[in-house]
C-alpha cells in the first residue's frame, strides 16, 4: 500500500482495536479510498492499539478506530469512515 | 474518595492506575497532597500511575466508534505495571463523544465486559445530575457495578454537608444509611452515626468533685466520671460558673480538662471567672486546662466534630466542658446540633471522658431548647439553675432533675456565687429522707 520511497503527498495513521467490527469497517473503507483516489500518492499506516497501546497513548487515541491524517495537513477522525465523501473533502479531493 | 482507595493500595504494595479524564496528572498530585497523599514518591517506585486522558470533543466523527482504544491502553499500561487496580475518573466526559444514550449505554456494557474478563478492580466515577438532565447513561451502570456508592453535597442554613450512601453493594451487609463524612488533610472521614454501639461503652466511673462542694453533697457525692451532665439556666443563673468551678477542681486535682467554649475567648473565660474567685489562669498556664474555642457557623457540623475529636485524641483529656451546647444549633440546624453532640456524647462516654455541657435555656421550664430534649436521653446527670424572686432581691436556685447511679437531693436547693465560688445555703446531707434515685 502506497509507495515506499520517493514523493508521498497523504500520509495518514489508522489506529484499531484489532478485528472489533468498526475497525475493519474503518480499514477497508480507508483503503478502498486510497486505491481508487491516491493511487501511489500515500502512505497508511495501521496501528492496532491493542498491540501498541503505547502509541496511542502518545497520540491520545481513545476511541477507535482513529484516522489522523497527518499531510497535506492534520485531521483526525473518528468512525468507521462510512462517510467517503466526507473524507474526499477533508483530503481535498472532492469538494 | 477513589483516589484514597487507591493511594492506600499502592501504600499497599499494589501497582495502580489512575486515568483521569478531567484534570491533568498535575493536578491530580496536587489535591493528593491536600488530603496528605504524595502520590509523587509512590510515582517513582512504579506503584502508581497517573494517566491524563485529554478527550478532544472537536474531533470529526465519521460512523461508528468505540472506546476500545481506551481499554487498549488501559490494558497494556495495566500490564506493564502490573496493576490490577484501576481508577477511571469522570469518564462522563469521554462519554459525552457519543451522541445518544444508546451508544453511551453500550460502551458501558463494553467496558464492563471487559473489566470482568481482564479481572480488574475499577473504580469509576461519574457525575450525576438532577433530573431532567440527562445523565448519559449511567443509571445501566447502576445495574452493572457490584458496588455503587452516592456522594452528595447539601447546603441546609448555609452550612454544608457531604454525605455518601453506599447504593449496592453485592454479597456485603451494608448498611443503606446516608453517612456524613469530611474531606480533611488526613483524607475522608466517615463518621456514621448509626454505627454506634449502645452496648460497648463502659458505665460511668468514681464520684469526682464538682467543685462545689455543697453540690457534691446534692448530688450524693459529685459527677460521676465519664458521665454526660448538663446545666441548664437562663443567662446570668451561673452556668459558666459551675462549668468553671469544675474544670479548677479537676486540674487542682492533676487531671486534664478541655474547655470547649462556642462563645467566648480563653481570657474572656478566664477575666470573666475571677470575679467568683475561680483561679482558670493558672490552670490554663499549668497545660491542665486547654481551650477549644469554635465558632459554630464556621463549619458544618462534621468538621466541628472532627476538630473536636482530633484535639480530644491529643489532648486526652479526662473531662471535657462544653459551654454551651444551645449555641450548637447556629452550625446549621436542630439536626445539626443533635447529630453533634449525640456523636460527641457517645465517644466521650466510650472514652470515659466526663461531659460537661451548659444551655441556655430561653423560657421558664427549665430544658426546654431542643438541644437538651433531644439528649436529655442519653444524659446522665441534669441539674437547672434558676433566678426567683424573693420580693425585694433576685436569687438564684438549683434543681437536680436527674442524676443516674447517685443517691442526689430533690429540693429547690439555694445558692449564691460569691467572691470564693458558688455557695450553697441549705446543706442537704446524704441521710436526708428527701433524696431521689434515678
Amino acid at each position: 500500500m502506497g509507495t515506499p520511497d520517493g514523493f508521498c503527498e497523504y500520509r495518514m495513521r489508522l489506529f484499531v482495536a484489532g478485528t472489533e467490527r468498526n475497525s475493519v469497517m474503518a480499514y477497508n473503507n480507508i483503503t478502498n479510498i486510497c486505491r481508487t483516489h491516491l493511487q501511489d500518492k500515500y502512505t497508511l499506516e495501521i496501528i492496532d492499539v491493542f498491540k501498541n497501546h503505547a502509541a496511542a497513548m502518545a497520540e491520545n487515541i481513545l476511541l477507535a478506530p482513529t484516522l489522523i491524517i497527518d499531510t497535506p495537513f492534520r485531521e483526525t477522525i473518528i468512525g468507521n469512515l462510512e462517510n467517503e465523501h466526507q473524507i474526499l473533502t477533508i483530503l481535498g479531493i472532492k469538494p | 474518595m477513589g483516589l484514597q482507595f487507591l493511594y492506600h493500595a499502592a501504600v499497599g504494595g499494589k501497582a495502580v492506575l489512575f486515568v483521569s479524564f478531567e484534570e491533568s496528572a498535575a493536578a491530580v498530585r496536587q489535591n493528593a497532597v491536600t488530603v496528605g497523599m504524595d502520590i509523587t514518591a509512590l510515582e517513582q517506585t512504579g506503584h502508581f500511575f497517573v494517566w491524563q486522558a485529554a478527550v478532544d470533543h472537536t474531533l470529526m466523527k465519521n460512523g461508528d466508534f468505540s472506546i476500545d482504544a481506551l481499554l487498549a491502553i488501559i490494558q497494556g499500561k495495566a500490564r506493564q505495571l502490573d496493576a490490577q487496580i484501576i481508577m477511571i475518573d469522570a469518564l462522563d466526559v469521554l462519554l459525552r463523544v457519543f451522541n445518544d444514550t444508546e451508544q453511551r449505554e453500550d460502551q458501558l456494557y463494553r467496558l464492563n465486559t471487559w473489566l470482568k474478563d481482564q479481572q480488574f478492580t475499577c473504580i469509576l466515577t461519574t457525575k450525576v445530575f438532577p433530573p431532567p438532565k440527562q445523565n448519559l447513561g449511567f443509571d445501566v451502570a447502576d445495574y452493572m457495578a457490584d458496588c455503587v456508592i452516592f456522594l452528595d453535597l447539601r447546603v441546609r442554613q448555609q452550612v454544608a454537608t457531604r454525605r455518601i450512601r453506599v447504593v449496592k453493594y453485592r454479597g456485603s451487609g451494608f448498611t443503606p444509611n446516608e453517612h456524613p463524612y469530611l474531606i480533611t488533610r488526613q483524607g475522608i472521614s466517615v463518621l456514621p452515626i448509626t454505627s454506634i454501639e449502645l452496648t460497648a461503652y463502659p458505665p460511668p466511673g468514681p464520684f469526682v468533685s464538682t467543685g462545689i462542694s455543697g453540690l457534691d453533697t446534692a448530688l450524693g457525692g459529685g459527677y460521676r466520671h465519664g458521665a454526660a451532665i448538663v446545666i441548664s439556666g437562663d443567662s446570668g443563673t451561673g452556668k459558666t460558673t459551675f462549668a468553671a468551678s469544675f474544670a479548677a477542681c479537676c486540674c487542682d486535682a492533676g487531671q486534664q480538662v478541655l474547655f470547649v467554649s462556642f462563645e467566648e475567648s480563653p481570657p474572656a473565660i478566664i477575666d470573666s471567672m475571677l470575679s467568683p474567685g475561680i483561679d482558670l489562669q493558672s490552670a490554663a498556664e499549668s497545660g491542665n486546662v486547654q481551650f477549644h474555642i469554635a465558632l459554630p457557623e464556621a463549619l458544618g457540623p462534621e468538621e466541628h466534630l472532627f476538630s473536636l475529636l482530633q484535639k480530644i485524641a491529643r489532648f486526652k483529656p479526662e473531662h471535657l466542658i462544653i459551654d454551651s451546647i444551645s449555641a450548637c444549633r447556629r452550625m446549621g440546624s436542630d439536626t445539626a446540633a443533635f447529630d453533634f453532640l449525640v456523636r460527641l456524647i457517645y465517644t466521650c462516654k466510650m472514652k470515659q471522658i466526663t461531659c460537661l455541657m451548659t444551655d441556655q435555656t430561653l423560657s421558664e421550664s427549665p430544658f426546654a431548647t431542643t438541644a437538651t430534649a433531644a439528649i436529655s436521653s442519653i444524659c446522665d446527670t441534669m441539674i437547672a439553675l434558676n433566678f426567683i424572686d424573693t420580693g425585694d432581691r433576685i436569687d438564684r436556685e438549683m434543681i437536680v432533675i436527674k442524676s443516674r447511679g447517685t443517691h442526689h437531693s430533690r429540693k429547690h436547693e439555694n445558692f449564691h456565687i460569691s467572691d470564693n465560688g458558688v455557695l450553697f445555703l441549705s446543706k442537704t446531707t446524704e441521710k436526708d429522707a428527701d433524696n431521689g434515685h434515678s
